[in-house]
């Protein structure tokens, strides 16, 4: 809502759905001023969040930075985890497009991986290679894409709240991965099921440690990003997010277009989930999905929706958790700090404005 | 209230405006759309701050910085959209916000309380119903008992009978003049000459935001009032009546019947429109316009009855079906159906073609680049301001943005045209275009159907008129025929329903 | 199946109840004016949080969940700051915070609680008379308190809502902000209430979980229970009354999951099918209730025509 007040009062916010909000002005300083706010801001509470835990802040920046960008190794293992933000970025960004708020992306994620491992484990052992990975990624695109039209017909044919709908799928799709963890497909000595084949997995690049998983992750961006700008899909996506009512007199089919729009981001999210079993643990283990999902949301947010844009902001937040997750070897501080790290980054946008997500 | 000003962006809404209002007076607040009456208004009410300016109530200057203070001195404020809470019953809105405290609220007692002030202006209140069940006039009663209930001794209302007949306008204007009696200073805002001659001693005339005129009612001949308002003569336009042949039917609605919730919205609506004329749709809000607008642009489903399209069933078709067969709407509500507000000029023009699969360049994709040109060509044609057509449509004045509705509508070379108040909110300038648009379609060979609540005008404009009455047709007639007398009767339910040509 | 067992299932369903019933009553308060919580399941993270440290470091178990009350003020008055003055979108500021209350919890934790367990959970208060009822006496009348003192609370709330002037300023926010500001009201003052309200109720909510039914503090021990507690409110239709029966229906697949596992007879069903029970449960509620509408206000961001502000000029600079 556009009140008088706000017609007046100067602001740098861009839309996260759209373009900017007002004509900014402004001096270049305000502005500047007005950026550099909420960083110092959230570094401050960080900071503080840091003295609690025991350690020193100066120490825990240096050894994030130096343990995400310090080697060879850490960059490559920076890049495989770009790849699943990338994709959990996706699986927010198309439907909230179309102010779908699609929460869904951690469960997406791991059906995905429990379908690729059902798959790897299941069709037979004289399958070639090459062919096998290519099953187990396409079961796990299937997956996430179902797991997240449950919540888009939810939401279409009753008009459903799909926050929660989304969220209790997340919670299900644990269970899924609990269970297939613990049951049938159990490796037995440590918890998580039995490896797929060797052959389906991907190996690493010049013994680096990364491997196609994130040209996967970009390509998709890629081709997503054109989807959404140039096709008749796409531009209904956002049209329906924008004014519902109107895209509907234009002759939109908004409800298909909204099935759709989940459809593809549960895609996304499963691919992340295949791409985990597939490029890096080979099987599915508790906890592979480090909270991609909800990130995911948050890289969403930072990129404006953009596909395009994905690429740096997931950038970004691997580089905050690839960091973080040495911490407790190097600094004894737990890594769950990378998600107030990252959060706390996040809603310092949103509360100065810098980011604005209309409802 | 002492030179007030206030700016909007560029706009300059208020400049140095003075008005003074006496206890037991009614003054009529008159003004074009825009003029920045309603904006003046919601100053005094405390819902908007004055760029510069005083207030004084009773000879003392008042800060007034907040709707609370402006309650505590007795200002009240009636909207155009009425401030109600729709699942609350009426006493609950009367008494919303004369308390925040943990006491328990009786019911029962406010009802009383809140029917013995209705009383009190011998007005006749059911205080236990919800605010969803009642009329629309209903409604504006009980926006005047709530000003009541809060002691007020200046109330203010804005334009209370836009959307109301001739019946029920007579009606309140009555309430008006009891509650001034008692000594109460009123304000009454509107756009309409007649009524304010009934009730108010004196008249203040506002244009862009400055006192054109003020003064004692009588001194002013209408004309005077509507110099005053406009800035100019108006030369009085007659359009030309449509030579094409009322036999020659292109649309055909035939026994309409649409059920809305419980109630009967259109019951057994039929009527033809032939290319080249105008069929304009009178009415009072609540009897079957809005809905009529929605079945023909295809979101609303028909009960009964049959639409068909040069002899073609369009009965159940959704909007993309209906824009095959060449059936184009505007709904006239622009911020809810028309227009995106958050994309650019060019997006909302492309809108239905992309929707129809338009604008498909290299390897099946939108070529943004032919939309861009269809824009400029656009945006000169209707003269769209401004012409950077990547501007959002939301930063565009209604006038502009009912352009951008019209050259889309037109853009898609219609064979029927639905238009549902297309002028809605518009000052006369953009007013005027419109509706020259709106002829030249009809001499292309479309046919029209013009739905509108402004019976001056849509008798203006149409070759042939046709009353909606609680969702059924109460009068038809030629332009020749209808007066404004047998058709403002007509939207009231006064007088038989007249055996008709068929229009 | 046993009588024995029924009871137990009957028994345990209530004491399961109590942290979801808590959580979704000051919900309801909250979406009554107009703010959707997501970010409900952190508070009641961060309410658990509360009670097992100071019960870690020398409180009694009653000072642990009392605290709690305090810790969700602040969180309301955070959570407040972010969604009614700095107007942020509801829903991804809420998600966003749940992220930040998880790492928040699951750092503290491991640093400060690991290996430290609650051993006591607070006894329950056997009512005499009414306890020796059949079947229900031992499920309802033989507590815990904060099963009491949660109805008590429920009735409270209900009162409150729809039978004094408060309440009914409060549902007119929710509804209609506009016209709650045209009619004098200060829609940020009444959303700070409610938000308030329901954060404390749902850190209490938390803490009654440490205290009464998992009797430790873990990584993510709410396990989704904040967001099932926003399908409660709806299946209560926003009245705390409704709320402790839609609390109930909850509580009984949570224990049935408990209890089912022992049953020999259903031995072949994996113990994953059971934990989804409440989940499933919660996607049912939200389908059935298709007609149940959300106050026309809730989640919508609100900026009042008139703002007095004292430091006008920080916002200005900030937004």
């Amino acid at each position: 809502m556009a009140t008088s007040e706000d017609l007046l009062t100067v602001t740098t916010g861009e839309d996260v759905l759209g373009v900017p909000p007002e004509p900014v002005r402004g001096s270049v300083a305000l502005r500047t001023l007005q950026l550099l706010l909420p960083a110092v801001g959230a570094f401050g509470v960080i900071c503080v969040a840091v003295l609690v835990l025991g350690a020193d802040p100066l120490l825990v920046l240096g050894k994030m930075i130096s343990g995400s960008l310090g080697s060879q190794y850490d960059v490559s293992e920076v890049l495989m985890v770009m790849a699943p933000l990338i994709l959990c970025g996706l699986a927010a960004a198309v439907p909230f497009s179309a102010r779908l708020w699609n929460i869904g992306g951690d469960g997406q994620l791991y059906v995905g991986a429990v379908a690729a491992v059902v798959v790897g484990l299941n069709v037979g052992k004289d399958v070639p290679g090459e062919l096998l990975a290519a099953l187990c990624v396409l079961a796990g695109i299937a997956a996430g894409a179902c797991w997240a039209i449950v919540a888009g017909l939810v939401k279409v044919l009753v008009a459903g709240n799909e926050v929660i709908v989304t969220l209790m799928l997340n919670l299900l799709a644990g269970l899924a991965a609990d269970y297939v963890v613990t049951g049938p497909y159990a490796q037995g000595v440590s918890p998580q099921t039995k490896t797929i084949p060797s052959g389906a997995t991907f190996g690493s690049f010049w013994q680096t440690g990364f491997n196609q998983a994130i040209f996967i992750a970009i390509a998709v961006a890629l081709a997503v990003g054109v989807f959404m700008q140039r096709t008749r899909a796409g531009f209904g996506i956002r049209a329906s997010g924008e004014n519902l009512d109107a895209s509907r007199l234009a002759g939109f089919a908004v409800h298909r277009l909204w099935v759709g729009a989940f459809g593809l981001g549960g895609a996304c999210a499963g691919l992340a989930g295949a791409l985990l079993v597939v490029a890096v643990y080979g099987a599915v283990i508790p906890g592979m999905g480090e909270q991609y999902g909800y990130t995911g949301i948050a890289v969403a947010l930072v990129a404006r929706l953009r596909p395009l844009l994905l690429i740096p902001s997931a950038a970004l937040f691997a580089v905050i958790q690839v960091g973080g997750s040495g911490l407790s070897a190097n600094a004894g501080v737990s890594p769950a700090i990378t998600y107030v790290i990252q959060g706390v980054i996040v809603i310092s946008f949103l509360a100065f404005r810098v980011l604005r997500v209309r409802i | 209230m002492r030179g007030v000003s206030k700016r909007f962006g560029d706009l300059q809404a208020l400049d140095r405006v003075e008005l003074e209002v006496a206890p037991g007076e009614v003054l009529a607040l008159l003004g074009e759309n825009g003029a920045g009456k309603t904006t003046l208004m919601r100053i005094a009410a405390g819902l908007e701050t004055r760029d510069a300016g005083s207030i004084e109530v009773d000879g003392r200057e008042v800060p007034l910085a907040s709707p609370h203070e402006a309650i505590e001195l007795g200002i009240s404020m009636v909207h155009q959209h009425f401030l109600l809470v729709g699942n609350l019953s009426v006493a609950e809105n009367v008494v919303l916000g004369s308390r925040t405290n943990v006491l328990p609220l009786s019911k029962r007692q406010v009802e009383r309380e809140v029917e013995e002030v209705a009383e009190r202006i011998g007005m006749r209140l059911d205080a236990s119903r919800r605010i969803d069940e009642l009329s629309i006039d209903e409604r504006a009663k009980a926006e005047i008992v709530k000003a009541l209930y809060l002691g007020a001794r200046i109330l203010i209302l804005d334009e209370p009978t836009s959307s109301l007949g001739p019946k029920q306008i007579e009606d309140l204007l009555a309430t008006v003049t009891t509650v001034a009696a008692e000594g109460m200073s009123v304000v009454l805002v509107t756009h309409r000459l007649a009524e304010i001659r009934d009730v108010s001693s004196r008249v203040v005339v506002l244009r862009h935001g400055k006192v054109a005129a003020a003064g004692a009612t009588d001194g002013f001949t209408d004309d005077a009032l509507a110099r005053a308002m406009i800035g100019h003569e108006l030369p009085p336009r007659a359009i030309p009546l449509s030579a094409a042949p009322r036999e020659a039917v292109r649309l055909r609605v035939a026994g309409l019947v649409v059920h809305d919730h419980d109630r009967v919205a259109l019951d057994g609506v039929s009527f033809d429109v032939s290319p080249g004329r105008i069929l304009g749709i009178v009415g009072v809000e609540g009897n079957g316009q809005t809905e009529l607008v929605e079945v023909l642009a295809g979101l609303r489903k028909a009960d009964e009855g049959r639409i068909l399209c040069d002899g073609a069933d369009v009965t159940h078709l959704g909007p993309d079906g209906l824009h095959e067969h060449g059936i184009v709407t505007i709904t006239g509500d622009r911020g809810r159906w028309d227009v995106i507000g958050t994309m650019s000029i060019a997006e909302n023009l492309a809108l239905h073609r992309i929707a129809r699969r338009g604008y498909r360049g290299r390897g099946g994709l939108i070529s943004w680049r032919s939309v861009q040109e269809d824009a400029q060509r656009l945006a000169a044609e209707f003269d769209i301001r401004p012409r950077r057509v990547d501007a959002r449509v939301e930063q565009l004045s209604g006038g502009n943005q009912q352009k951008v509705v019209m050259a889309r509508a037109m853009a898609l070379a219609p064979r029927v045209l639905v238009l549902g108040h297309p002028t809605r909110g518009l000052d006369i300038g953009a007013r005027r275009f419109i509706y020259d648009q709106i002829v030249r379609a009809r001499d292309e060979g479309v046919a029209v159907v013009l739905l509108s609540f402004d019976l001056e005008e849509l008798l203006e404009h149409s070759d042939d008129i046709l009353v909606l009455f609680r969702g059924a047709i109460s009068y038809q007639a030629s332009r020749q025929d209808a007066t404004l007398e047998t058709v403002g009767n007509a939207m009231t339910g006064i007088g038989a329903r007249r055996a008709a040509p068929a229009a | 199946m046993t009588s024995g067992v029924i009871q137990a299932i009957i028994t345990s369903s209530v004491m399961l109840l109590v942290p979801v019933m808590w959580a979704a009553a000051g919900e309801a308060v909250g979406e009554m004016a107009g703010v959707l919580n997501i970010g409900i399941e952190g508070v009641m993270l961060l309410g658990a949080f509360i009670a097992a440290t100071v019960v870690h470091f020398g409180g009694t178990l009653w000072e642990g969940w009392l605290l709690a009350a305090p810790g969700g003020m602040l969180i309301g008055a955070l959570l407040w700051f972010l969604y009614v003055y700095r107007q942020c979108n509801q829903i991804v500021t809420g998600i966003l915070f749940n992220l930040v209350a998880l790492g928040v919890t699951t750092a503290l934790y491991e640093r400060y609680l690991t290996g430290a367990g609650l051993v006591t959970t607070i006894r329950s208060i056997r009512i005499p008379g009414l306890a020796s009822i059949p079947w229900l006496g031992p499920a309802v009348f033989d507590q815990s308190p904060l099963f009491y003192l949660g109805v008590g609370a429920c009735a409270v709330l209900y009162y409150l809502l729809w039978h004094t002037w408060f309440g009914l300023a409060l549902r007119a926010t929710g509804e209609r902000p506009d016209v709650a500001t045209a009619a004098g009201l200060s829609v940020f003052r009444l959303r700070l209430l409610a938000v308030v309200i329901a954060c404390v109720f749902a850190a209490l909510g938390g803490a009654a979980l440490t205290l009464i039914s998992t009797g430790n503090f873990g990584v993510d021990v709410t396990s989704g229970q904040g967001f099932i507690a926003l399908a409660i409110v709806i299946l209560g239709r926003w009245n705390p009354l409704l709320i402790v029966l839609g609390a109930w229906l909850f509580g009984l697949a949570d224990a049935l999951q408990f209890q089912l596992t022992t049953v020999s007879s259903l031995a072949g069903v994996p113990h994953d099918a059971w934990l989804a029970a409440p989940y499933v449960i919660t996607i049912a509620v939200v389908v059935w209730a298709r007609g149940a509408r959300y106050p026309a206000a809730t989640g919508v961001p609100f900026a009042p025509p008139t703002q007095r502000r004292p430091w006008a000029w920080v916002p200005r600079l900030l937004s």
